[in-house]
């Protein structure tokens, strides 16, 4: 009652119009529970405020913003939940979202192949040119192989490889979903029946994210034989051996962390990107504003995520 | 026979427009007007009726289902029944027109054969005298016109019982508004569809069984174009005036 009557009136909301779609789909599904749990607290609180005299000493735009932000929280959680919901639903429409899915591969994944496979090399070198400059012989020291294995493998390959994507495609995806609401197109899947989300949202999630967990690969495998071939002009080691080394030093809790990492990244940087480009109300100025909150977001996002995962697998 | 019926229907946002506590039922195979001052943007009510806008309050129900608060499973069917023109825009930009009116066809009637949804396409095109050429081009590469005309057509394809209009006629040159407004009539006298419809033009409106009158958001009456043109209202007469002037500018 206390949304209807506050926030889902047309005079003082703030949603689009997709986020009121998202936010009934929110309310009559299976996570019902949890959103009246988190209405009741906002309830609470929003009371307390009321009943305070920090209210009367807040001015009338200073609520107004508190006012947004909650607005936005609320999307923002109505919209995770759904993307959730219809991650899992997602075979269901294949036969009109697979060619979305697909496409997004191509996108993300293929074309961004010659970049990653270049940045790649070249931070291989980097760090062959970097620690044989401090220490000579660098490359036939058992602390070369460490360093690969845990500032590539570990950290660098998922890292360098999610910003990249967030570059590419976080704001390609950002800003289409911008344009397509400008242009009425969600307008137009929603008069189908088509849900945007399990239409445009989750095919482009599944696809960063294989993408992301693909590329990253790529980028260790690469780097890995980029160091080597720099290697070859100040301390050439035979390849079977180097990479031989190289797999001693790399243990499955380094592939494991590597690939969930890539994992999350991806789904953070395609949902950020997504909820972003649909935050778009009327405006095609609203475009570029989505696009660089995306990668403002996206990036915080990765880095948080890169901390927590890397203090689950290894502080201790 | 489908029927919407609005309950209650109030809507306001700024700049957009809006709508007072509107009820009404449209049911029949008849062609319904919208109609109110060029400056009150009455479509936000077809909008709210398609399902695409959700109110401030009140419910719109297709056959009894409420298309506001009803579940994935049911939304597909209703869905099924209603489809909607859009003025400008819908068109999926990183799709084909071909790939654009394959995708309601593929969502409703994925059990079809592909060569009887290309030759249900085919049989459009030929109709409204469109090139085929057009199917494998982009919308953005296509002129607005026939962007319109894709529009109508990817409407028809799913063969609704429902055909919400916003402006059917607008943006056309006279040949092909010609083509819609007799592809309109002839619904009308040939299958079980209701069509409602926001027009900026008199002529539709001169066709319609009936119009409903809006003035500033609220329902004043409704008739046909004559019973309007002959009305007491100060309201009616002024809105009648201003889209018989836009008539015979038209004209």
């Amino acid at each position: 009652m206390w949304c209807r009557t506050n926030t889902f009136s047309g005079k003082t909301s703030l949603y689009t119009n997709f986020a009121r779609i998202f936010i009934r789909n929110l309310k009559t599904r299976a996570f019902i529970l949890l959103k009246y749990f988190a209405f009741t607290i906002s309830f609470f609180y929003f009371n307390s405020i009321d009943l305070s005299n920090t209210q009367r000493k807040t001015s009338g735009l200073q609520l107004t913003v508190i006012r947004q932000k909650w607005d936005s929280a609320v999307y923002a959680i109505s919209f995770i939940f759904e993307v959730l919901q219809k991650i899992f639903t997602f075979h269901k429409e294949r036969n009109i979202s697979t060619i979305v899915l697909i496409r997004q591969i191509l996108f993300t994944g293929y074309e961004a192949v010659g970049i990653i496979l270049l940045m790649a090399v070249s931070i291989g070198g980097i760090i062959i040119i970097e620690g044989n400059a401090i220490l000579p012989g660098f490359p036939q020291s058992k602390i070369f192989y460490n360093i690969l294995v845990s500032v590539v493998t570990r950290e660098l390959g998922c890292l360098l490889t999610a910003f990249i994507i967030i570059a590419r495609s976080g704001t390609a995806i950002a800003t289409e979903l911008g344009n397509m609401v400008v242009n009425k197109e969600i307008d137009a899947l929603l008069s189908f029946g088509i849900s945007p989300v399990s239409y445009l949202v989750v095919p482009r999630i599944f696809g960063v994210v294989i993408s992301i967990v693909t590329l990253s690969l790529y980028f260790n495998a690469a780097a890995i034989i980029g160091a080597w071939l720099i290697s070859a002009f100040f301390a050439p080691v035979n390849l079977p051996d180097y990479l031989y080394l190289i797999f001693s030093e790399l243990t499955i809790k380094d592939i494991a962390s590597s690939v969930l990492k890539a994992f999350s990244f991806g789904f953070a940087a395609a949902s950020i990107a997504s909820y972003q480009g649909l935050r778009v109300n009327n405006a095609s100025t609203e475009v570029p504003q989505q696009t660089i909150k995306a990668v403002v977001k996206s990036l915080t996002a990765v880095i948080l995520l890169d901390v927590i995962i890397t203090v689950l697998f290894y502080f201790s | 026979m489908s029927t919407i019926v609005t309950r209650n229907i109030t809507y306001y946002e700024p700049e957009i427009g809006e709508i007072n506590d509107f009820s009404y039922t449209f049911e029949g195979n008849k062609i319904i007007g919208l109609i109110a001052p060029i400056e009150e943007r009455v479509s936000v009510l077809l909008r709210i009726m398609a399902g695409i806008k959700e109110p401030s309050s009140g419910r719109v129900l297709l056959d009894n289902v409420d298309i506001h608060q009803a579940n994935t499973s049911v939304i597909k069917d209703i869905r099924k029944k209603m489809a909607f023109v859009f003025d400008r825009g819908g068109i999926i930009s990183n799709l084909s027109i071909l790939e654009n009116l394959f995708l309601p066809l593929n969502f409703h009637y994925p059990e079809w054969p592909k060569g009887e949804k290309l030759d249900l396409i085919k049989y459009y095109f030929d109709k409204f005298h469109i090139s085929e050429k057009y199917l494998s081009m982009r919308p953005a590469n296509i002129h607005p016109q026939i962007a319109k005309l894709v529009n109508i057509i990817r409407a028809y394809l799913i063969r609704p019982e429902i055909i919400l209009y916003d402006n059917p006629l607008g943006d056309l040159e006279l040949r092909m508004r010609k083509e819609v407004f007799k592809h309109i009539t002839e619904l009308r006298e040939r299958n079980n569809v209701l069509q409602i419809f926001v027009s900026t033009s008199d002529i539709l409106f001169d066709v319609a069984d009936n119009n409903i009158v809006f003035g500033d958001g609220r329902m004043i009456e409704e008739g046909c174009w004559e019973e309007l043109i002959l009305s007491e209202s100060v309201i009616t007469q002024k809105i009648v005036k201003e889209y018989l002037e836009v008539g015979l500018n038209e004209a």
